[in-house]
């Protein structure tokens, strides 16, 4: 079985190993990285899964990631927030700037504090709907299973605006009426060939990071449902260390897959923001991209093989070969097809050999679009590290209210900068913004594309700012997440939404994107938005930018309806400056509007065809995408 | 941005680049297009030199104060402007009913210290010694009237246009109507101009574009008289310094206020967005995407809403009010009247005005703001001492001013009148646009009187709407709200008693009523010369030249008979109605093989719109009286 030799492996592992010798150090391959991989706890084998089964018990059942890490507010001559938990590098520390940030930007009073519904009683989670004879069938395969409200509302959601601010204020009117967690491929094959057999829905669940909307029960459905959760198929199968692929099960999370790669001195160097909580199986269905793409690639490039349980069978491509030419890829219509066609189960993966060196840097620019110029030069001359990211204004800003305390050298070294920064080189504090950096490879290799960088960087105008910047930066992707849970006690909504354009439309497409939204918020009377862009990955044709947008919703009837207005306005905005409906979020149901005139209605058609063929009698019935 | 620096943005830019390699492709020279290039832009380029703008903001307020009373405007317009500009960029779009129009928005901006606007120029002030430099110096920059077959001249021009739009912060002002209204009516817009800055924003390449409307008003234009002679067909001089000196004489007169209203602005994305299909070019690389077919159209719609907007904002003095009832007495034959008739009308007419929610200037009573407005246009209608008002005639024989070696085509008789004429309906048709809706369902009705006793509202709305595609160059209408067109004339018609709608059933109160009569009065001008361009057409296959133009003028003159409808004459009449009979698929433009352009037209088509505009029964009606 899979499991046992994902145990056998990993056993084996712990013998060869030293304690204490897991691969580099943490400190040198990234001190911003969760900490959760690395604190010492008695079950921390590199094989064992970092999320249980009964995920409540570690996460938060209504915002984002662990319990125990958190924004708080506390009074004391004046207001103070401060991260909690040791599991991120700013954890357990006082933030002294974020506090009168928020009030400025977004008007937050912190006298009026909103705290979300407490969770539901059992009789105020929907009752499941259920199909006689299906639950005796699954009990008799041996499938673990739970009909428990916790565990079907925990499977219900994603994480985006409107789906957390309805389990902190509501609740959903359909939620799967049933949790299954098959342990390997036959067990998923056998609960697909039962769903069609009973015509119930499956939804596959994976690490339920979903920003799309993907994971919502549609209200119409009649049948019950069930969630397919793969939390369980989380073995590496095995690691091929001559032609660098492993077979993975693909219900493993991002962190546990990295921890037990590196524990054998290897990595996928797959790295979504996302990547703690979210699964392989989801990467895969939605296109993922990870952060360092310029060195490991991005979902597609790193998936050799893929194995898929449809309705009409298990769908494989029978061949291990870099490349083939043999008809449209099949295994394209796989990835990203959010969940529509079946469940993936194992996935092969490239694998390579840990950097030995892992450094960051920074950039400041003295505005926006001397950033643009300067990572389109890069892109230009293909010499991007491992990560390259172009922070505007506002979020350099908003980082900077993120800033811990510093001791007095620490002041010192940046008051020196600041000076330098603003002072001789005269930069404007209000139009400045910085690139963040991180550098991957052989000492040699990373020394030799931080002097190219930096020499672009300076004919673009901009001046190093040093590592410590870079670092937070990496730091914060994994903190912001957090952030949205202390807005809304506070009135404040946020999200965030990317897409990917043309490189001589990135600095139009931010600019009347951030517009727009701007102005959409003053037409419906928000006082108080705050809204921000990073261009987060560069490729030779372009480049993918991610937005952030918050608001202040108090004295607003109906703020997610607001807010979902606005992002389809900024949508519509985005398309007709050249950018795409999505870059790596997927289209789940939020964005299907737009999937029209993204791929023709032909394209269109033709998915429906292949979705026709895969699941005739629509048992994966997300209603996603299409 | 400086001049040299918007050169440069031009030169370099993709657009420019792209089209000089396409045409050394096809066997230009790439040096000689360079030079073509940097020739254009000196020909074409501003500058906004503080020194100029301080000459004029030395001389134009005396000049200003000696022959005009007040200038009035709208601070809340201003202020809004004012933010308006921290948002986005603006475009200024006034109305063009005379020279003066030109720095007025400048001085404006100048005195309440808003960026001094960029504006568009015909070619024509260039040649103009010392001020088609001046002009230059304070901002004014010169396009060619015609270069559609030039494709660099093209390319530098939109360039240049969208280069000051997008980089240098100040708002541009051009001139929608294209040119100044003869008529005093809008004209229909250009959409070159407008269509060029759409497409910045239809490229994605700003966030969106801030327009005002901005309506000027005067009390008496400048050119009331030259413009008279125009639409007779006496064409102006070229723009010269000298003549300007010459017009100096003007100096002398008093021209009355001057209303001046900056509109709401009117958001580019608002309008355009829900109108256009951006994404469907954003993938191609900007300067090759050029503006669609289906874009221009929303543009030429945008155009209209503007237009209207403009037509919303103006002030209508007393003094076109007055022309109204003028003018009927002309109609009559009597060329004067008693001013206590007079003002009894005409403070019946602004009743009526003020409730349809039109702006009239007036202060103090009615008679006190006729008078007023009597002894501004005294050369063209003078109050006796015995409290009696004259129409002059203003054309004596051989003085009128522009000596032509042309032939006139009317009798001497006929240009006596209707300069006169002519230059009443000048200051009509500031007013007309408040009560066309109205007039033209009066005249639909009118039209199935003869038909059937009480017509069906469809049907009603259906001639309405017939009239107002026929009418569309002649009468400003925004495209997209028929039916808002049409309940707007109604409604008023029935609030005012005139009309009534029983289940569906339009009828008539009264045969006589003296508001559909003034309505109808008001069209009667129109319908003669469409019926007029009808008859002309019907009677051979026209080239498509001036003759055409010529006879049907001719044809106007035979037909005004004891009418008195002088102003049917308007040679921008007679050009709309072509251009309308054409869309309207009423006359097919053909191209034969030795490439002349030949009109042919639908009889049936003809007969039938002769029949609506009722010429016939008016004229038999005449006849029986």
């Amino acid at each position: 079985m899979a499991s046992s030799a994902g145990e056998r492996l990993s056993v084996l592992q712990r013998h060869l190993s030293c304690p204490g010798r897991e691969g580099p150090r943490r400190g040198t391959a990234g001190h911003w990285q969760p900490a959760a991989a690395s604190s010492p706890s008695p079950k921390d084998t590199a094989g064992a899964p970092s999320l249980p089964r009964r995920r409540q018990e570690v996460l938060k059942w209504n915002g984002w990631g662990y319990k125990d890490s958190k924004f708080v507010v506390h009074k004391e001559d004046g207001y103070h927030v401060s991260f909690t938990g040791n599991r991120y590098k700013i954890g357990n520390m006082v933030l002294p700037h974020f506090a009168s940030w928020v009030k400025e930007t977004l008007g937050v009073d912190f006298e009026d504090c909103q705290p979300p519904q407490p969770p539901p009683q059992p009789h105020q989670i929907p009752q499941p709907i259920l199909h006689p004879g299906l639950l005796e069938e699954v009990r008799a395969l041996g499938l673990s299973h739970s009909l428990e409200g916790e565990d079907r509302l925990f499977r219900a959601h994603g994480h985006t605006l409107a789906e957390i601010f309805t389990l902190r204020e509501g609740m959903f009117p359909r939620i799967p009426d049933l949790v299954v967690w098959p342990d390997g491929h036959k067990q998923v094959e056998k609960m697909v060939e039962l769903a069609s057999r009973h015509q119930v829905v499956l939804i596959p669940f994976g690490g339920g990071t979903s920003v799309s909307g993907a994971l919502l029960c549609p209200e119409e459905e009649g049948r019950m449902i069930i969630s397919l959760d793969t939390s369980q198929m989380n073995s590496i199968l095995w690691v091929d260390e001559k032609n660098l692929t492993a077979r993975i099960e693909a219900g493993i999370i991002g962190q546990d897959l990295e921890r037990q790669l590196r524990a054998r001195g290897y990595t996928s160097g797959h790295e979504p923001d996302s990547y703690e909580f979210s699964s392989l199986g989801g990467w895969v269905a939605t296109r993922a991209s990870g952060m360092k793409k310029n060195i490991y690639g991005n979902i597609e490039d790193l998936v050799v093989q893929v194995k898929v349980v449809t309705p009409r069978g298990t769908v494989e491509r029978y061949a291990a070969g870099p490349r083939l030419s043999a008809g449209p890829d099949i295994q394209h219509f796989i990835m990203g097809s959010e969940g529509t066609f079946g469940v993936v189960t194992e996935v092969t993966l490239k694998i390579r050999p840990l950097p030995p060196v892992v450094r960051y840097g920074s950039i400041a620019f003295p505005d926006f679009s001397a950033g643009v110029r300067c990572m389109r030069e890069v892109a230009l001359q293909r010499c991007q590290p491992a990560s390259i990211r172009l922070m505007d204004n506002q979020q350099f800003r908003f980082g900077h209210a993120l800033k811990p305390p510093t001791g007095l050298m620490g002041l010192l070294v940046d008051g020196l900068k600041k000076v330098y920064i603003t002072r001789i080189r005269g930069f404007d504090v209000n139009k400045m913004c910085v690139a963040t950096l991180l550098f991957e490879g052989s000492e040699q290799e990373v020394t030799a594309q931080e002097n190219r960088l930096y020499s672009i960087a300076l004919s673009s105008g901009g001046v190093p700012a040093g590592a410590a910047n870079g670092e937070r930066g990496y730091m914060l992707t994994f903190v912001i997440a957090y952030i949205r849970d202390l807005g809304f006690d506070y009135g404040i909504v946020a999200e965030s939404f990317e897409t990917s354009v043309p490189w001589d439309r990135v600095y139009s497409l931010c600019h009347n994107v951030k517009h727009r939204i701007t102005s959409e918020c003053k037409e419906r009377g928000i006082r108080h938005s705050f809204v921000t862009c990073r261009v987060t990955q560069t490729y030779d044709a372009g480049a993918c930018v991610y937005f952030y947008f918050a608001f202040n919703y108090r004295g607003l009837s109906d703020p997610v309806h607001v807010y979902e207005e606005i992002e389809g306005n900024a949508r519509n905005e985005i398309l007709a400056c050249g950018g795409s409906i999505s870059h790596h979020h997927g289209v789940g149901k939020v964005r299907r509007q737009w999937m029209n005139q993204t791929v023709s209605a032909p394209g269109l058609g033709a998915l429906r065809a292949v979705k026709e063929y895969f699941d005739p009698e629509n048992i994966f019935a997300n209603g996603n995408l299409l | 941005m400086t001049r040299k620096e918007i050169f440069d943005h031009v030169i370099h830019s993709d657009r420019v680049r792209h089209t000089i390699s396409k045409l050394v492709e096809e066997g230009g020279d790439g040096k000689a297009l360079e030079a073509e290039v940097e020739d254009i832009l000196e020909q074409m380029g501003h500058t906004q030199e503080l020194g100029v703008i301080r000459q004029f903001a030395f001389v134009l307020p005396k000049i200003m104060k000696k022959i005009y009373g007040k200038v009035l405007i709208n601070e809340d317009g201003i202020e809004k402007l004012r933010n308006t500009h921290v948002e986005t960029p603006v475009v200024l779009l006034p109305t063009h009913r005379s020279y003066a129009d030109f720095l007025l928005v400048s001085y404006i901006a100048y005195h309440y210290n808003l960026p001094l606007p960029v504006i568009a120029a015909g070619m024509d002030f260039m040649n103009m010694a010392v001020i088609g430099d001046k002009l230059r110096g304070s901002g004014a920059f010169y396009i060619r009237r015609s270069f559609m077959d030039n494709p660099l001249y093209w390319a530098v021009f939109q360039e240049y246009v969208q280069t000051i739009v997008e980089y240098t912060g100040a708002p541009l002002e051009f001139f929608l109507e294209g040119t100044r209204s003869r008529s005093g009516k809008s004209l229909p817009p250009k959409i070159g101009l407008l269509g060029c800055v759409s497409e910045i924003w239809l490229r994605g390449r700003l966030p969106d574009l801030a327009i005002i409307p901005i309506s000027i008003s005067y009390d008496r234009t400048l050119e009331e008289k030259l413009y008279a002679y125009e639409l007779l067909g006496i064409p102006k001089p070229p723009e010269s310094t000298s003549g300007l000196l010459k017009a100096t004489s003007i100096l002398k007169e008093s021209f009355g206020d001057i209303f001046i209203h900056m509109g709401e602005p009117v958001s580019l994305r608002s309008y355009l967005g829900p109108r256009v299909d951006r994404h469907l070019s954003a993938s191609i690389p900007a300067h090759l995407a050029s503006v669609t077919r289906s874009e221009l159209c929303a543009c030429e719609g945008l155009g209209y809403h503007i237009l209207r907007q403009i037509q919303q904002g103006a002030v209508t003095s007393v003094w076109s009010v007055v022309c109204i009832q003028l003018a009927r007495s002309l109609h009559g034959g009597c060329w004067s009247l008693p001013l206590a008739t007079l003002v009894k009308e005409v403070a019946w007419l602004i009743g009526i005005l003020r409730r349809t929610g039109a702006a009239v200037a007036l202060e103090g009573t009615v008679e006190e703001a006729v008078v007023r407005s009597l002894s501004v246009h005294k050369q063209l209608a003078s109050l006796g001492e015995d409290r009696v008002v004259y129409i002059s005639r203003i054309h004596q024989a051989d003085s009128h001013p522009p000596t032509t070696q042309k032939k006139l085509n009317l009798s001497a008789a006929t240009v006596e009148s209707a300069v006169t004429h002519l230059m009443l309906q000048h200051y009509i048709n500031q007013a007309i646009h408040l009560l066309i809706r109205p007039a033209l369902v009066a005249l639909a009705l009118h039209s199935l009187l003869h038909e059937t006793n009480t017509p069906h509202t469809e049907n009603l709305k259906e001639r309405f709407a017939f009239l107002r595609s026929l009418f569309w160059f002649d009468f400003i209408f925004e495209k997209e709200v028929e039916g808002r067109d049409f309940m707007e004339g109604l409604s008023v018609l029935t609030w005012s008693g005139e009309v009534s709608v029983v289940q569906e059933q339009v009828q008539m109160m009264r045969s006589d009523s003296p508001f559909i009569t003034t309505l109808l009065h008001l069209l009667s001008p129109f319908t003669l010369t469409y019926s007029c361009t009808a008859i002309t057409l019907d009677s051979q296959v026209w080239e498509d030249n001036g003759l055409l133009v010529t006879a049907i003028q001719s044809q106007v003159e035979r037909c005004i008979g004891s009418s008195g409808l002088y102003s049917a004459l308007s040679l921008d009449s007679i050009r709309h109605s072509i251009r309308a009979f054409t869309k309207l698929g009423i006359v097919t433009r053909t191209t034969s093989v030795d490439g002349q352009a030949r009109l042919t037209s639908d009889q049936q088509k003809l007969a039938s719109v002769v029949n609506i505009l009722g010429t016939k029964q008016d004229k038999h009606l005449q006849a029986r009286l």
